[in-house]
């Protein structure tokens, strides 16, 4: 073969493989991919190349640094994917400003109830006591409403020390006995939190079908309930045992709704949020339950024959009469 | 005095996982804990951006402020340390932190937490330097030694940024005003066949 056809062959077969190349692989088809790709509308490159500077994202990136949603990373765990927690420092400063109002309430409940005892002392009978007793409580119903007395007061305590006893323990016991106290308290606070709300949940079934409403209640709530010394007639519960009952119904059920989601979901991916907004409602409803618990033992203590109650069961005649005439007229018959 | 922090220059960072390898090893972290971590922003997409997390030593921390039994302290260097023996696990810190830098290991019963971890900007624990406590506690304690934190030595890249906040303020501002960034960087415009303006 003469130099003449083998050059004639290479240009040949150059020419086809340039051709089959740009066939296959589509050069400018390709480019123009990649150009839409880089301009395409939801990339947030886009932005600073048409600004004529630089191709850093910019706002858009660090908005989405901030947004609180989870992107991709190799770490695993909870939570690991979001930059910032969105919510983390609205739920502190609400927080903070609850336990300041806590702060003012609880004492300032505290003292009132002392105070009018201390002032008025107890409530005695009209007739002063008889020789006749009357059953008012069930066995049943003291162990359900001591149950739920006795481990309420424990959760109080417990929570009170978690959360205010950095301010006024620390300062006392030091750090080191604090720690060890509340660590005892958190895990108190987890155990008897269960046990608090079977017997809320015993004590709900148990009252409730004396707690509705039952006619006259209004008088009585309209004359004071009988606080300016006129007699007032009332059924098993006076409207004010009613609405302490359906306070505890709704608020005790928040307490304990958000307490069960707190105690199982400890950290879990995307449960943040719901944690940190259940943590509000648990300590925004317990500090109810506590104002409304210094009411409820100052009506047990400042009523002269109402201890008996819930301690025998059983209640003086005359105490039926002054303060229940119509619960007392029904058993009677 | 120094005031120490992070920086993570989004431009730079690989996502190469090299500064959470580091810090997993320099400080012995157990399982299931990130104290550091990196996240990516449109991952595989134009426009991604990786960043990497830690505690960022706030200057005023609302994990310090939040802490029930108050076990957090800052040093003088602005990193902000905790104190595991008064720690009780309670999580209000994870809630609060802005950027998830508090983990917890073991979730034993119930929700209940171990004591908290975290990064330690390599400075340790309120136990003495070097002792035996503090690195089976809080790892390695590399700011005692005069080094700084494991995690942005390592950066390939030198992405992660850590020390004075002056001197890494310095470093990021020169790399924005000399190098250019994004398609005003030296580079960009061969790299992507555009003109830079």
């Amino acid at each position: 073969m003469n130099s003449f056809a083998r050059i004639f062959i290479l240009f040949v077969s150059l020419f086809g493989y340039s051709y089959a190349a740009e066939k296959t692989v589509d050069a400018p088809a390709y480019t123009q991919n990649l150009k839409h790709l880089y301009t395409s509308e939801n990339i947030s490159i886009k932005a600073p190349i048409e600004a004529g500077y630089s191709g850093v994202p910019g706002s858009k990136l660090w908005r989405n640094v901030r947004s609180g949603k989870s992107y991709s990373t190799q770490a695993i765990g909870d939570d690991v994917g979001v930059f910032i927690n969105a919510y983390g420092e609205d739920w502190r400063l609400l927080k903070n400003q609850i336990e300041g109002v806590n702060l003012i309430l609880i004492p300032l409940a505290l003292i009132t109830v002392m105070l009018i005892y201390l002032i008025f002392g107890k409530f005695k009978l009209n007739k002063g006591f008889s020789d006749k007793l009357v059953e008012r409580f069930k066995f049943i119903e003291m162990v359900i409403h001591w149950g739920t007395a006795i481990s309420f007061i424990i959760l109080g305590l417990t929570g009170l020390v978690l959360l205010f006893g950095r301010f006024f323990l620390i300062p006392l016991l030091g750090k080191e006995a604090f720690a060890t106290l509340a660590e005892f308290s958190m895990d108190m606070h987890d155990i008897v939190g269960p046990i608090f709300s079977v017997f809320l949940i015993a004590m709900i079934v148990k009252f409730i079908k004396d707690n509705f409403y039952q006619k006259g209640d209004i008088n009585w709530l309209l004359s004071g309930g009988g606080l300016f010394g006129k007699h007032v007639d009332a059924w098993r519960f006076n409207l004010g045992e009613k609405i302490w009952f359906w306070i505890v119904f709704f608020v005790g059920l928040f307490i304990t709704f958000s307490g069960y989601i707190m105690l199982f979901t400890g950290i879990v991916s995307g449960q943040r949020e719901v944690i940190e907004l259940m943590n509000i409602v648990h300590i925004a409803s317990a500090t109810l339950m506590i104002l409304g618990m210094f009411g409820h033992i100052y009506m047990g203590v400042a009523l002269e024959g109402s201890m008996s109650a819930m301690t025998t069961g059983k209640v003086d005649e005359n105490w039926a009469k002054d303060h229940h005439s119509l619960w007392h007229k029904n058993i009677k018959e | 005095m120094a005031r120490m922090k992070f920086l993570c220059d989004a431009e730079r960072c690989t996502e190469c996982n090299s500064c959470v390898t580091a810090c997993k090893n320099e400080n012995e972290v157990p399982w299931g804990i990130n104290r550091r971590r990196v996240v990516t922003i449109n991952d595989g997409m134009p426009g991604e951006r990786s960043i990497s997390v830690a505690c960022m030593h706030c200057s005023d921390a609302p994990c310090m402020a939040v802490c029930p039994v108050d076990c957090f302290y800052q040093t003088d260097d602005g990193v902000v340390l905790h104190d595991k023996d008064l720690c009780i696990g309670c999580g209000y810190c994870f809630y609060a932190c802005p950027f998830g830098a508090p983990q917890f290991p073991s979730t034993g019963v119930f929700g209940s937490k171990g004591k908290m971890d975290k990064c330690t900007f390599c400075n340790g624990g309120p136990e003495e330097d070097h002792s035996h406590a503090e690195e089976q506690k809080y790892g390695s304690n590399r700011i005692a030694e005069g080094k700084l934190p494991i995690c942005a030595e390592m950066c390939s890249s030198k992405a992660l940024l850590a020390g004075d906040g002056d001197e890494v303020a310095n470093i990021f501002r020169e790399r924005g005003t000399y190098r250019g960034s994004g398609a005003g960087a030296w580079g960009w415009g061969t790299a992507y066949n555009k003109k830079s303006i």
